[in-house]
């Protein structure tokens, strides 16, 4: 099972964090298939990662983190993984807690499990707007998805192949969590979530700030209402059918 | 609207249409681009050359009531047609790049895997 799980770290000039993080995988866990995928960092990032011996994905421009993951999913896709694991860059999530995604994936309860924030164990400090924010989205998406999920916008998850297949080809930009569950939910695959603990972040800020809160809720929201009007089996934006005005 | 007013829509519409086609002539703009402006020049042309009589059937119908009117609410429409039109191409273009970019990375690994880090 270890041999065939992938583990996907994003990373957006995250070289005070990226190296802790590796060398925690490395060390705390059986996994040793480990994607960097480097977004267009200006900083040391891909040295850092390159140095510890992992697979890095390094992307010519900075695409966003939505772009970030899918790269990840496609070479888990093409790679032949059965189970993809993605955690930040920052450090925020307990590497000793990536079997603890994966069970439900290998028992066959799930096809995509979430690591919630809200169901764990420890304190987990954010602002009064921001937990607004998570708590409207919440109830928005349990609603559509029929059961309750209580972390919308963690990234910390664990993907079954299927899964990996679907959102190689089809994965939402700039804030995709949200999306992806309600997308995920809507092709009938079994979304669950798991309790995790959080660390503080090691190092760097949040990628969201207070402007970009209200601008992130607005465009998730907006996204998810578009993705309910879309056909079960419609597909994803088709790069291919170019030709202006006919 | 005055015979001066219906010669200036004439002249800047057949101004902007030989800009436009010397554009593609010169390969700066393509033909599937240039429809729309094409499209909108002539329709301002058929507008200038219209019937008196057309105006009165207008104003009842559209409820505009002073000719000059009319060349705004189609430039307007056209100009938002446009717009839309570019924003659905930026879209198209923006995940062709992010496909491409994507692509590029994992090639990058496969080669590098082959022959050595490349800088």
């Amino acid at each position: 099972m270890v041999a065939r799980t992938l583990i996907i770290i994003p990373a957006y000039n995250e070289k005070e964090s990226i190296g802790g993080v590796i060398d925690r995988i490395l060390a705390e866990t059986p996994y040793r298939n480990i994607v960097v995928v480097n977004d267009g960092s200006t900083d040391a990032t891909r040295r850092v990662a390159t140095e510890r011996g992992v697979i890095v994905l390094d992307l010519p421009c900075n695409l966003g983190i939505g772009a970030a993951v899918q790269t990840g999913y496609r070479f888990a896709d093409r790679s032949g993984f059965d189970y993809v694991v993605r955690l930040d860059a920052d450090g925020q999530h307990d590497v000793s807690q990536i079997a603890d995604l994966l069970a439900p994936l290998v028992s066959g309860e799930a096809d995509f499990v979430i690591g919630s924030r809200a169901l764990g164990d420890g304190c987990h400090r954010t602002s009064f707007a921001r937990a607004v924010g998570i708590r409207i989205l919440a109830s928005i998406v349990s609603r559509l998805v029929g059961r309750p999920i209580t972390d919308t916008t963690s990234g910390f998850q664990a993907a079954s192949h299927a899964v990996v297949e679907l959102l190689a080809r089809s994965y939402p930009d700039d804030y995709p969590e949200v999306e992806s569950i309600v997308l995920l939910s809507r092709r009938g695959f079994r979304v669950r979530e798991v309790g995790v603990r959080m660390a503080v972040r090691s190092a760097g800020r949040s990628s969201i700030s207070a402007v970009g809160s209200i601008y992130y809720m607005i465009k998730v929201i907006l996204a998810i209402m578009i993705e309910m009007l879309r056909k079960e089996s419609s597909n994803p934006v088709s790069p291919g059918t170019g030709g202006g005005v006919k | 609207m005055n015979i001066r007013q219906r010669l200036l829509a004439i002249a800047i519409s057949c101004g902007l249409i030989f800009i436009v086609l010397d554009l593609v002539r010169r390969r700066k703009l393509k033909e599937s681009y240039s429809l729309l402006w094409c499209a909108m020049c002539v329709s301002f042309i058929i507008l200038a050359l219209r019937p008196v009589s057309f105006d009165d059937y207008l104003s009842r119908i559209l409820g505009v009531y002073q000719a000059p009117n009319l060349f705004f609410l189609a430039a307007i429409i056209f100009l938002v047609i446009i717009s839309i039109h570019y924003s659905v191409r930026v879209s198209m273009l923006d995940e062709q790049n992010k496909t491409l970019a994507q692509e590029l990375a994992l090639l990058k690994r496969e080669v590098s895997e082959k022959k050595g880090p490349i800088p």
